[in-house]
């Protein structure tokens, strides 16, 4: 991860000493923690849900990363490499390549994604998973931005996951695995600084409930920056 | 909003105390402190550009300025002079210096890719030409975003025959925009995030208020149309006091501009808007402003309280200040997020109050063009304006290719001459305010030949991403627009952008068609209003390439057209 930070924010930089000569359409890197907190819940959990991409106006490359590390366990995290591609005003399609970890498990899919803002502004990422045997997954993400005042904003979440079939091993079961309600409250130092504080309430349904199960409602704090 | 006026208030008052030392005067070449504007005047000029070293906002920073001055020298010509310019370029990249508004051969022109190649580091470029007009004029540098960090002045044409108004004494007044941010970091925090310097957005108190008002249905409704387009109507300006620090000759409003008259004088102001991103609303508290010209061009006087100036646009009034008194000349910003400020009296320690800045206004339906029933406004203009927007005989319309894609979030559904509208924020304000409608030539125009054919060029653009372009096609897309010397054409824009666009075409004259055929007037830079119809005639009467663009300098990379006359 450092490695990658450390590589984007190079480019930063030769993108933007390229420009005087070139055109509008710069090429540009940047990355986005949009959140990083702990998570008062009964395992005490660190999360992260964090994303960058380097690209121009139409096509951009995306790395998403979305994670959590409980006490005195390895983290679990979903990410994702995709090629990413302006098709409408407001909307971006996206194909790549998923891998996940759970505990020393990991699992490889293709993942098809549309990304943009909805009516209303809604920021929406629909992906469809694809892995072996023919297991499909769903993980949608709805996230809005209300402000109270310039600076201090209220961003609802809601996220869904579901699968076509179990996958024991990774702790994904058949039909709808996850929902997740969750709004942060944070206050922008700068535009690119936020501290924040939240509360989220997560249940685990159907066979990954059997696997897993979970249903808590808990207070989070963190911090969002991007650069 | 009173807090983003004191902050650069306070930004200038400890400009004067800070130490310059505090920057790294280390490493390379070509490094000059800042002068004092001065006028220059002749036919032989020498102009270098320098990184130079200024303190606006408290903290030293680097401009790029002509002969160390931000603003650069007043250039004071003679119409009918020879005018030789020789300009050396001490950065250590490439520049330039296009004559905005001047009449001259395309090779003089001074855009980079298009005219020439632009001034080398360490080169230096000759530019001649006769001189064959008259009026209030500037120059800026046409490479990368050095016009925003201070390669801009004006430049003085006195007319061979005295101009028909009389006054006694005269100020040039460049409103400007300045920034410690570097262009290209603006520029990339406007493409990662558009509205990242807008901090007069819609909040949920905006909406309880509505509610409160007008009912949670109503207020609903009223939100429904721009949260299904998923835009602001808060959407004023991309850059604002944030980052920017607005300046009146070169002065912040701590230090402030001083000009001077002395008892009984009729004063002349040039007054330039040599912003990057900022239009300005200027008035003068307690005093009538005579507008004389607009863009070089003498026009019909006409008194006014107050006048919006597009980036690019000059504007030359005459005011009859009384004896011994202090006058503010306010320009404040569209968004209302700052001012530039200059101290009109007779003597500089006599200042005149600050005037409040005035509340921040949202655009309305009319401004997105979606407005069907503009009679209920304005009954009494749209009967004079409505013939405006159809010719005496008709004329064949040249089709230009047109791209509704990715880059284009937004069509104006029903856009409307809007010359008589001040545009928002000036609205109603109970000050008379300056319209496109009250601007007359003082040549007449019936003669001038009628239009050959037209063609309509779309401002499009994709706020959400940041993209800008003409037809839905940004310029490195497109083919140049080919115009045939020796015929008139008319030109008709339709904004389908929430913002106003100064359009400039370079080389030829624009006479904005204003409602009376026989007194169109002559601009460089016209500005279309967000979601409006305007329309211009142009006789290609010069031969060669020429740039034509918004002039907003983060827009013009892409809001950008070659032209080509042959
Ligand atoms: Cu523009």
């Amino acid at each position: 991860m450092k490695n990658l930070l450390i590589k984007l924010t190079l480019l930063a930089s030769v993108a933007t000493a390229s420009f005087a000569g070139g055109g509008g359409d710069i090429l540009r890197a940047s990355f986005t923690a949009d959140s990083l907190e702990y998570q008062a819940n009964d395992e005490k959990t660190i999360y992260w849900d964090t994303y960058g991409y380097i690209g121009y106006d139409l096509n951009k490359i995306y790395i998403y990363s979305e994670g959590e590390k409980v006490d005195n366990a390895s983290a679990d995290s979903e990410n994702q490499l995709l090629y990413s591609r302006a098709i409408a005003p407001f909307w971006d399609i996206q194909a790549g390549v998923d891998y996940d970890i759970a505990g020393s498990e990991h699992k490889t899919w293709a993942v098809v994604a549309l990304s943009g803002l909805a009516p209303y502004f809604f920021e929406t990422r629909v992906a469809l998973l694809f892995g072996d045997n023919g297991n499909v997954g769903l993980r949608i993400d709805l996230e809005y931005e209300a402000l109270i005042t310039q600076k201090l904003i209220l961003t609802p979440k809601f996220t869904l996951d579901a699968y076509s079939k179990d996958v024991p091993t990774m702790e994904y079961g058949s039909g709808v695995s996850n929902i997740t309600f969750g709004a942060r409250l944070r206050y922008e130092i700068k535009r690119e600084f936020a501290p924040y504080i939240g509360v989220e309430w997560s249940k685990n349904y159907g066979n990954t409930g059997k696997f897993s199960p979970l249903d808590e409602a808990y207070v989070t704090g963190g911090i969002r920056f991007w650069f | 909003m009173q807090n983003i006026s004191r902050r650069t208030f306070v930004k200038g008052v400890i400009a004067a105390g800070m130490a310059l030392s505090s920057v790294n005067l280390n490493a390379d070449t070509h490094r000059i402190k800042r002068q004092k504007t001065e006028e220059l005047s002749g036919t032989v000029f020498h102009l270098s550009i320098d990184k130079t070293l200024v303190n606006i906002t408290g903290k030293p920073s680097y401009a790029t300025a002509v002969n160390g001055m931000l603003q650069g020298p007043t250039l004071r010509w003679r119409e009918g002079d020879t005018v030789t310019l020789h300009v050396t370029n001490n950065l250590d990249e490439s520049s330039s210096i296009h004559w905005h508004g001047i009449i001259l051969p395309y090779q003089m022109d001074g855009v980079p890719g298009i005219s020439y190649n632009g001034i080398a580091p360490g080169e230096t470029f000759t530019y001649t030409f006769r001189v064959q007009q008259s009026g209030t004029y500037w120059y800026h540098s046409h490479s990368g975003f050095q016009e925003q960090t201070g390669v801009y002045g004006a430049i003085v044409i006195e007319p061979k025959e005295k101009d028909p108004f009389a006054y006694d004494r005269e100020h040039v007044v460049v409103l400007s925009d300045y920034s410690d941010e570097k262009p290209a970091n603006i520029y990339r925090k406007l493409k990662l995030s558009a509205d990242y310097y807008n901090f007069n957005q819609r909040t949920l108190g905006d909406f309880f208020s509505q509610v409160k008002e007008k009912g949670f249905l109503e207020a609903f409704q009223e939100r429904k149309m721009w949260n299904e387009m998923r835009m602001s109507d808060r959407d004023l300006s991309d850059v604002t006091g944030y980052t920017y620090t607005f300046l009146m000759s070169g002065q912040n409003p701590a230090t402030r501009f001083q000009a001077l008259f002395q008892n009984g004088e009729k004063v002349r102001l040039r007054i330039i808007n040599a912003a990057a991103m900022t239009f300005f609303d200027l008035r003068i508290p307690g005093l009538k402003m005579k507008v004389v010209a607009t863009d070089g061009n003498n026009i019909q006087p006409v008194d006014v309280d107050e006048f919006r100036i597009g980036v690019a646009e000059t504007y030359d009034v005459i005011v009859e200040p009384e004896d011994d008194k202090a006058y503010a000349i306010f320009a404040q910003a569209i968004d209302r997020s700052g001012y530039a400020l200059g101290n009109l009296s007779t003597d500089e320690n006599i200042l005149a109050d600050v005037p409040k800045l005035d509340k921040r206004q949202t655009l309305t339906l009319k401004d997105m063009g979606m407005n069907k029933n503009m009679s209920s406004m304005k009954k009494m203009d749209m009967s004079q304006k409505e013939n405006m927007s159809s010719l005496k005989k008709p004329i064949p319309l040249t089709k230009l290719p047109m791209k509704w894609d990715v880059g284009t979030t937004m069509r104006a559904m029903n856009p409307q001459y809007r010359l008589n509208d001040p545009g928002v924020g000036l609205r109603n304000n109970g000050r008379k305010v300056l319209t496109y409608a009250d601007l007359r030539s003082l040549r007449s125009t019936k003669d001038d030949k009628y239009p050959d054919r037209e063609i309509i060029l779309h401002l499009t653009g994709n706020m959400e991403r940041y993209m800008w372009s003409i037809n839905g096609i940004p310029y490195h897309e497109a083919d140049p627009l080919e115009f045939h010397y020796g015929e008139r054409l008319r030109i008709t824009y339709i904004n389908d952008t929430m913002m106003n666009h100064p359009m400039h075409l370079h080389g030829l004259w624009s006479d904005l068609e204003t409602g009376d055929e026989n007194h169109l007037v002559r601009k460089h830079t016209i500005i279309s209003q967000p979601g409006s119809k305007i329309s211009f005639r142009v006789t290609i009467d010069a031969k060669g390439a020429w740039a034509y663009h918004c002039h907003l300098l983060y827009h013009m990379t892409d809001m950008f057209r070659k032209v080509v006359v042959s």
